[in-house]
C-alpha cells in the first residue's frame, strides 16, 4: 500500500536527514523495494503518528523518536503489505514458526493455536477490501515495538476478541468504557448500612490511587495475575512487585484508618470496621479503581 | 461500537507490544499505564503477549549450546571438545535456572493471603444495574487454563523436619534376684540417659508357688530396716511406698529384710538405684520387695537380707510384719528361735528377768519345766526409740544396746551410756583417742555357762532371776579405724592391741 502523502514535512534539518539515511541503509529497505525518498515518508507517517501531529516536536526529539523507531521490522512490515514477495519470504522464514510457538501459548493448545496463527495471515495479507483496495493488517504496524512483539499482541487480542464473542459478551469493556464515561463521578452517596463510614472511605482512597498503583490492584488482586506475569510485563523483578503491592495494601490499611479515624472513629472502632467481611460492603471496588483521573486513552491521543 | 471507535478507546497492539517492550517514552508509557489500569480486555492482551513471549526466550537459550558446538567444532578436536563440554554446563546451568527460578521465585514472594482479603471485591456485584451485573459477570480471567509452552519445574520443598533424635538407647530393666547375671552398676560419670524400668524383672514378677496371696504392693509396709550399699536419699515411713526420689542418683535399695517389703522407685538422673550392695553379688530380695529401676537406674538389685532369716518362702509380707513375740516358753514347745532384732517394736515389756541373749541351743539344755513368770523380754533400743542424745542433744550415729544398757555416739564423737532404754543418757569418759564413730556391743562369749548356772533346781518351776557373771564387751571406733573395748560397761577402755 503506497504510504499516503503527508501534508507538513516533519523533517527538516540536514541532522535528521543523515539520521534517516543511516536508518534506510541499516534497514535494508531497498532490497524490498523501498527508496531512500519511500523510506523517509513512511516514517514521516509514523511520526505523525507516534508523535501525534509533532509540529512542535524539536529536532533532538525526533532524532530521538527516529532511533526508537523499529526501522527494519517496519520496512518489512510495510513491504508485506505492499504484496512484495521478497518481503513475504522473509517474513515467512523468520516469523512463521513464532507465530504458531505464540498462537499455540496463547490458547494453550496447539491445533487452536494454529488456527488462531492461519487465521491472522488472511488478515495481514489482507483480503477484505476497502474501497477497491486490500487492506493489510501491517499497515496498523508502526514500529515502535518489534514486529514480533506486535504480532503476539494482534495474535492475543484476536484471541480475547474472539473468546469474548464466544461467550456473548462482545465488546463487554467497550461498554463498560462508555458507562464508565457516562458516570463522572463516583457514586459516594453513602448508603445506611451499618458500614456507611468504612464506604466512603474505601471509595475516596481508591479513587485517589495513581494509575501504576491501579494497574497492581487489579492485575494483582482482581485479574488474579501473578508477580511472575506482572513483573515480566514491568520488566522487574519480582520482589519488586511483591514489595510494592505490600506497602500499596499497608497504605490503603493505613489511610483507611486515619480517615476513619477522621470522621469520628476511635483507632479501635476504625480497626474494627476493617475486620467486616468485605462481601458486606456495598462497595464496586472493580469500579473504583477503573476510574481514571484521566480519560483512559483518548487523552493521551490527544495530546 | 465500530472498530474505529475502538481503536480510538485502545491503544494500538504496537503501542501495547512497545510498552511491553519498554520502549516508550515516559510520558507515552504513563498514558498507556492509565489505561491499562482502566480497562481489562488490554490487561488481557498484554499479559497473553507476555506469556506468548515467553517460550521464544527459552528457544533462544536451548538454542545456544547447539550453535557453540557448530562453531566451535572446527576448531580442532582439543578445543571443541573443552569447549562443548563447557557449553553443555554452561547450557545446562540456564536452562535449570532459568525453569526453576520463576516458581520459586513466585511462591516466595507472594503476599500473605490476609492482606488480599482488606480489599478484595466481592465474588459478585449484586447491587449493579442489569447491564453492568451482566457484563460484570464475565469472569476476568478470559483465557482458558493455558498450558506452559515449556515444563515448568514443580520444584517441590522438602518438608522442614525437625533433627531426628537418635534412636533411644536399649532399655535397662532392673534386676529382680538374679545372682547368675549381676547388672552392673551404671557408671555415673556418663551423660544420664532415660532408661525404663521394669517392675523388678522385665518377664515380671515371678508367682511364688508357696504364698497364699498375690503379692501386694500397697500392703507391704517399708521399715526401719539396715542401710545397704548404696543407700541413697531418703527412707519411706512405716507401711508407706518408697517415695520417687528425682536426681538424687542413688536411691537405697531394697534393705535384705526379713520379709519385710518395700517398693523402691529409682531416681531420675543419676543412675544407680540400690547398687549392689558390696561383696555379696547380686542382692537377695527379702519377701514381698520388689524393686523398680526408675529413670535412669540401672541397676535394681537389693542389698542381701542382714539377718539371714529372711525367706523367698515366707507367704505373705503381712504375716512377718504383725509377727509379735508374745508367747510363752513351755517346757518342750519352744522350738523356733527368735530374733529380737527383727521383731515389731510391738511387745509387751514387763519386769525383765531375762536376757534376749540367748537361742534354741542354749535353750534345749533347760529343764523342761522351765517357764516364765513375771518376766518379760526387754527389747534393744533402736534409732526409732530416739534419735538424738540427750545431754548433748546431737544426732546419733551409732547406736548400740542388749538388754542391760544402750551405747550411743552422737556427730560430736562422744560415747553416751543408758541404762533405761535411752530415757537418760550419761556420757562416758573418754579414755580413746580422737572421735569416736561407732559403737557396738557384744553379748559375752561364755553366757552358756552362766545360763546354765542360772538352771532352777528340779522341780522348782521357776527360772531363777540371776544375771550374765560376764558382761558384755563394748566396741568402739574412732575416726582413724582404732578400735577399744570395754569390759565394764563403757568405764574403761582399752586400745584392741593391747
Amino acid at each position: 500500500m503506497p504510504v499516503p502523502k503527508s501534508n507538513q514535512q516533519l523533517f527538516l534539518s540536514a541532522a535528521v536527514h543523515a539520521l534517516l539515511n543511516r536508518l534506510w541503509k541499516e534497514s535494508s529497505a531497498a532490497d524490498i523495494g523501498f527508496s531512500e525518498a519511500g523510506f523517509q515518508e513512511l516514517l514521516q507517517q509514523v511520526a505523525e503518528v507516534g508523535l501525534w501531529g509533532g509540529s512542535q516536536i524539536s529536532e533532538s526529539q525526533q532524532a530521538a523518536f527516529l532511533n526508537s523507531i523499529r526501522a527494519k521490522d517496519l520496512v518489512l512490515a510495510r513491504a508485506c503489505a505492499r504484496g512484495n514477495e521478497t518481503a513475504w519470504n522473509i517474513f515467512l522464514s523468520e516469523y512463521r514458526e513464532l507465530l504458531y510457538r505464540a498462537a499455540s501459548a496463547i490458547t494453550g493448545d496447539y491445533t487452536a493455536g494454529r488456527e488462531l496463527a492461519d487465521s491472522l495471515y488472511a488478515e495481514l495479507y489482507g483480503l477484505a477490501t476497502h474501497a477497491g483496495a486490500r487492506r493489510s493488517k501491517f499497515d496498523s504496524y508502526m514500529g515502535r515495538g518489534s514486529l514480533a512483539g506486535w504480532l503476539r499482541s494482534v495474535l492475543a487480542r484476536s484471541y480475547v476478541d474472539q473468546y469474548r464473542k464466544r461467550r456473548n459478551v462482545v465488546a463487554a469493556d467497550d461498554r463498560e468504557l462508555e458507562l464508565l464515561a457516562a458516570v463522572t463521578e463516583i457514586d459516594n452517596t453513602v448508603p445506611a448500612a451499618p458500614h456507611g463510614t468504612l464506604h466512603a472511605a474505601v471509595c475516596t482512597i481508591l479513587s485517589g490511587l495513581d494509575a501504576e498503583s491501579r494497574f497492581l490492584l487489579q492485575s494483582y488482586y482482581l485479574d488474579g495475575r501473578s508477580l511472575a506475569e506482572i513483573a515480566g510485563l514491568l520488566q522487574v523483578h519480582e520482589s519488586t512487585i511483591s514489595r510494592r503491592v505490600k506497602r500499596l495494601a499497608g497504605e490503603l490499611k493505613k489511610q483507611l484508618l486515619k480517615r476513619l479515624q477522621a470522621s469520628g472513629l476511635t483507632r479501635r472502632a476504625a480497626e474494627e470496621a476493617l475486620q467486616v467481611d468485605v462481601r458486606d460492603m456495598d462497595v464496586n471496588v472493580k469500579r473504583l479503581l477503573q476510574v481514571a483521573e484521566t480519560t483512559p486513552f483518548q487523552a493521551l491521543e490527544e495530546r | 461500537m465500530t472498530s474505529a471507535e475502538q481503536r480510538a478507546l485502545h491503544p494500538e497492539d504496537d503501542l501495547l507490544a512497545a510498552f511491553a517492550e519498554q520502549s516508550l517514552t515516559a510520558t507515552e508509557r504513563a498514558g498507556i499505564m492509565e489505561h491499562l489500569s482502566a480497562c481489562s480486555r488490554c490487561r488481557d492482551i498484554v499479559f497473553l503477549a507476555q506469556r506468548a513471549a515467553e517460550p521464544d526466550a527459552h528457544a533462544s537459550v536451548a538454542a545456544l549450546p547447539q550453535s557453540s558446538l557448530g562453531w566451535r567444532w572446527n576448531w580442532g578436536w582439543g578445543l571443541g571438545a573443552g569447549a562443548l563440554a563447557t557449553a553443555l554446563v554452561l547450557a545446562s546451568i540456564a536452562l535449570l535456572h532459568h525453569s526453576q527460578k520463576p516458581l520459586a521465585q513466585s511462591a516466595a514472594m507472594r503476599p500473605p493471603a490476609s492482606t488480599p482479603a482488606e480489599i478484595a471485591p466481592p465474588p459478585a456485584a449484586p447491587d449493579q444495574a442489569p447491564t453492568s451485573a451482566a457484563r460484570l459477570a464475565v469472569p476476568r480471567r478470559a483465557a482458558p487454563p493455558v498450558p506452559q509452552p515449556h515444563p515448568r519445574v514443580e520444584v517441590i520443598q522438602p518438608p522442614e523436619v525437625a533433627a531426628v533424635a537418635p534412636p533411644p538407647a536399649p532399655p535397662k530393666v532392673g534386676m529382680f534376684s538374679s545372682a547368675a547375671n549381676p547388672t552392673p552398676v551404671a557408671n555415673n560419670n556418663k551423660a544420664p540417659s532415660i532408661k525404663t524400668g521394669g517392675f523388678g524383672d522385665p518377664a515380671g514378677l515371678a508367682s511364688n508357688p508357696n504364698a497364699k496371696g498375690a503379692p501386694n504392693i500397697a500392703a507391704v509396709g517399708a521399715f526401719d530396716m539396715p542401710k545397704g550399699e548404696g543407700t541413697g536419699a531418703g527412707r519411706a515411713g512405716k507401711g508407706s511406698v518408697q517415695g520417687v526420689n528425682m536426681g538424687a542418683g542413688v536411691v537405697g535399695g531394697v534393705p535384705g529384710g526379713t520379709g519385710h517389703g518395700k517398693v523402691v522407685v529409682g531416681g531420675m538422673a543419676n543412675g544407680v538405684v540400690g547398687g549392689v550392695p558390696g561383696g555379696s553379688g547380686a542382692g537377695r530380695a527379702g519377701v514381698g520387695t520388689a524393686v523398680t529401676g526408675g529413670f535412669g537406674s540401672s541397676v535394681g538389685a537389693t542389698p542381701p537380707a542382714p539377718s539371714g532369716t529372711a525367706s523367698s518362702n515366707t507367704p505373705a509380707p503381712a504375716a512377718q510384719s504383725t509377727a509379735k513375740l508374745d508367747f510363752k516358753l513351755q517346757p518342750g514347745k519352744a522350738s523356733t528361735a527368735v530374733d529380737v532384732a527383727s521383731a515389731e517394736p510391738l511387745l509387751h515389756t514387763e519386769d525383765a528377768n531375762i536376757s534376749t541373749s540367748f537361742s534354741m541351743e542354749q535353750l534345749q539344755g533347760m529343764p523342761a519345766t522351765l517357764t516364765l513368770q513375771h518376766g518379760s523380754i526387754s527389747r534393744c533400743v533402736t534409732t526409732a526409740d530416739c534419735s538424738t542424745v540427750q545431754p548433748s542433744s546431737k544426732r546419733i550415729v551409732s547406736l548400740a544396746s542388749d538388754s542391760a544398757m544402750a551405747l550411743a555416739v552422737d556427730a560430736g564423737g562422744a560415747l553416751f551410756l543408758s541404762h533405761d532404754q535411752g530415757a537418760h543418757w550419761t556420757k562416758a569418759p573418754v579414755q580413746w583417742e580422737g572421735k569416736a564413730v561407732t559403737v557396738n556391743i557384744y553379748p559375752s562369749p561364755s553366757l552358756a555357762p552362766s545360763v546354765a548356772k542360772m538352771a532352777p533346781p528340779a522341780g522348782s518351776g521357776t527360772v531363777a532371776k540371776e544375771k550374765s557373771a560376764k558382761p558384755s564387751v563394748i566396741e568402739l571406733r574412732n575416726k582413724k579405724g582404732q578400735v577399744w573395748l570395754s569390759t565394764d560397761q563403757g568405764q574403761t577402755w582399752r586400745l584392741r592391741s593391747e
